[in-house]
């Protein structure tokens, strides 16, 4: 990259929330979008009508959209942005609030992920996901991503010698954090290695515990200046860089890694940081394997050393090593469709404002939250990722 | 349920044209008329240079398995029904990677295959991998087996 881009001075995240993850619901999506907005506004003592600008990103919100949110809520923003990068979302959505924040193009931004779940209505998102979907994949049985992961899992297997034991390190740690998170679907359920083994295959050596459990909900946290979050007298986290790239690699044969190798050491450069002062890593963990191509594209360690890094890491929040997806990640919480690009985020912003609560990662001051997303044919094509500190007074 | 269950038929009016298409023992594939890139899944223009030239040609059959996968749980009735589902990535010599059935003795990663474009039991064209171990006649003789058998010795 010939131009730097500017630091996010004077940008201040505020307002982390979480509207409880259901497994199905009747209600639609702008019931979770519009109660994670009010959800927002209480904590952070903002009233309705300080929001001039809103981003979201929702797989069942259509035929509706950000623009007919403005009406459905009672809203009047100035600045709108509908994002549909999947588990990039929510980094994404954060810098582009920073900057039309910064410039003073706006000075309250809402971002919210969150979707619906109908009985029957993730198979109807995934076989019609998108053209290449219909053409090229679902025809092969490989409708919704289990197919295209179990090829990448497949593939990162033979080649860097990873087991099913190494992703369930990934899996149970996860699962450990989660028990931690009163919010999880899966909080009172523990799991555990031969559990994470002996369960059932879904598509070659994927198996249950590998995938997330498709659910509604919602997450958004508030983009807004410094000074705004000094008068609200509420603690906030400063963006020290972040970055998206997509379609990295297209020559690839299978997805071995990702925009993360493009764009890594700008990435720590801007912030003045590197792999070992991240306090927490949140990845996007629809599968392990995901989470493993993003802690080598991210420096945590070299390309193919991941299933070592795990054997040899704590991930649990309070086990000292790298705190890992700290509320348990999609895996082990749930996947709310959009609210999956957003949730690692909205921990992150909970870890760095010291609202954590059971599973809050002692003394966070600084961490890494990454984005990857959308399977079009074979392998997600997006990725973000942000260093993120916690905001002094 | 009315009428007979089939593998899903549905396409768009690009993965129409690759049924329409669709020859006798070959790989029939989206080529552009500019570049001589040769694509797939099939685009409005080419991923190379943007041109909307674009012809469907016989193309070099031949490729590597990358990896397979077979699957337990297809949200698609046809293939639950036959679960556990072969199916895998093929890095064609010609260069693009196609996702298809995979005959069962070709699941290993670096198997060299001979990929076929046929109409499946939906009436819609399907990629086939069938391994390089049969000389390229005896293959397409293999591929045309299976699929008037309705894929059913592929798992
Ligand atoms: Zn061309």
């Amino acid at each position: 990259m010939s131009r730097k881009p500017k630091p996010y001075q004077g940008v201040a995240l505020i307002a982390p929330y979480t509207v409880p993850y259901e497994r199905v619901s009747e209600r639609g999506a702008a019931w979770f979008i519009g109660r994670t907005l009010a959800g927002m506004l209480q904590q952070c003592g903002l009233e309705k009508s300080a929001v001039d600008g809103l981003a979201v990103s929702s797989f069942t919100l259509p035929p509706d959209s950000v623009i007919t949110l403005t009406e459905h809520f009672g809203l009047q923003p100035r600045w709108l942005e509908q994002i549909p990068l999947g588990g990039a979302s929510g980094v994404v959505a954060m810098q582009r609030a920073a900057r039309a924040v910064q410039a003073g193009d706006v000075e309250v931004v809402a971002c919210i992920g969150g979707d619906t779940a109908s009985v029957g209505g993730f198979t109807d998102l995934v076989s019609n996901f998108s053209n290449f979907t219909v053409d090229a994949a679902y025809p092969y049985g490989a409708a919704g991503p289990n197919a295209a992961f179990s090829l990448i899992t497949r593939y990162y297997m033979d080649n860097y010698g990873a087991t099913r034991e190494d992703f369930g390190r990934i899996a149970l740690s996860q699962r450990y954090n989660a028990n931690h998170y009163p919010d999880a679907l899966f909080y009172k359920k523990k799991l555990d290695m031969p559990s994470y083994l002996e369960a059932p295959p879904i598509a070659g050596d994927v198996h249950l515990f590998d995938c997330v459990m498709p659910c509604a909900g919602a997450d958004g946290f508030i983009v807004t200046t410094v000074e705004r979050a000094r008068q609200l007298q509420v603690p906030w986290v400063e963006i020290l860089s972040c970055a998206e790239q997509h379609n990295a690699f297209p020559e690839d044969p299978v997805q071995y890694r990702g925009g993360w190798n493009y764009f890594r050491e700008d990435l720590y450069a801007a912030a003045g940081l590197g792999p070992d002062d991240m306090q927490f890593l949140q990845t996007y963990d629809d599968y392990p394997v995901i989470c493993m191509l993003q802690m080598e594209g991210l420096g945590f360690c070299d390309q193919g050393e991941a299933p070592a890094f795990v054997r040899e890491t704590p991930l649990t929040f309070d086990g000292e090593g790298l705190p890992h997806n700290t509320s348990g990640g999609q895996l082990s919480v749930g996947q709310a469709g959009s609210a999956g690009g957003y949730l690692g985020l909205v921990d992150g912003l909970r870890q760095l404002t010291g609202r954590a609560d059971q599973h809050q990662v002692a003394g966070a001051e600084v961490g890494l939250v990454s984005g990857y997303g959308m399977v079009n044919y074979d392998r997600g094509l997006c990725t973000s990722a942000a260093i993120l500190q916690r905001g002094v007074l | 349920m009315t009428g007979k269950l089939t593998p899903p038929a549905a396409r768009t009016r690009l993965g129409l044209e690759m049924t329409a298409a669709v020859a006798p023992n070959s790989l029939q594939l989206q080529c552009c008329e500019q570049c001589t890139t040769v694509q797939y899944p099939p685009r409005e223009v080419c991923r190379c240079c943007l041109s909307g030239d674009l012809t469907w040609r016989a193309v070099e059959p031949a490729g590597t398995v990358m990896a397979s996968s077979a699957l337990h749980h297809c949200l698609d009735p046809w293939f639950e029904q036959r679960a556990p589902w072969l199916m895998g990535s093929v890095k064609l010599d010609c260069g693009p990677l196609v996702l298809a059935h995979l005959a069962a003795e070709v699941t290993a990663a670096g198997s060299p295959v001979w990929v076929f474009s046929l109409k499946d039991a939906s009436g819609q064209a399907v990629l086939i991998a069938i391994s390089q171990s049969l000389a390229l006649d005896q293959a397409q003789i293999r591929a045309q087996q299976l699929i008037l058998s309705d894929l059913q010795e592929m798992t």
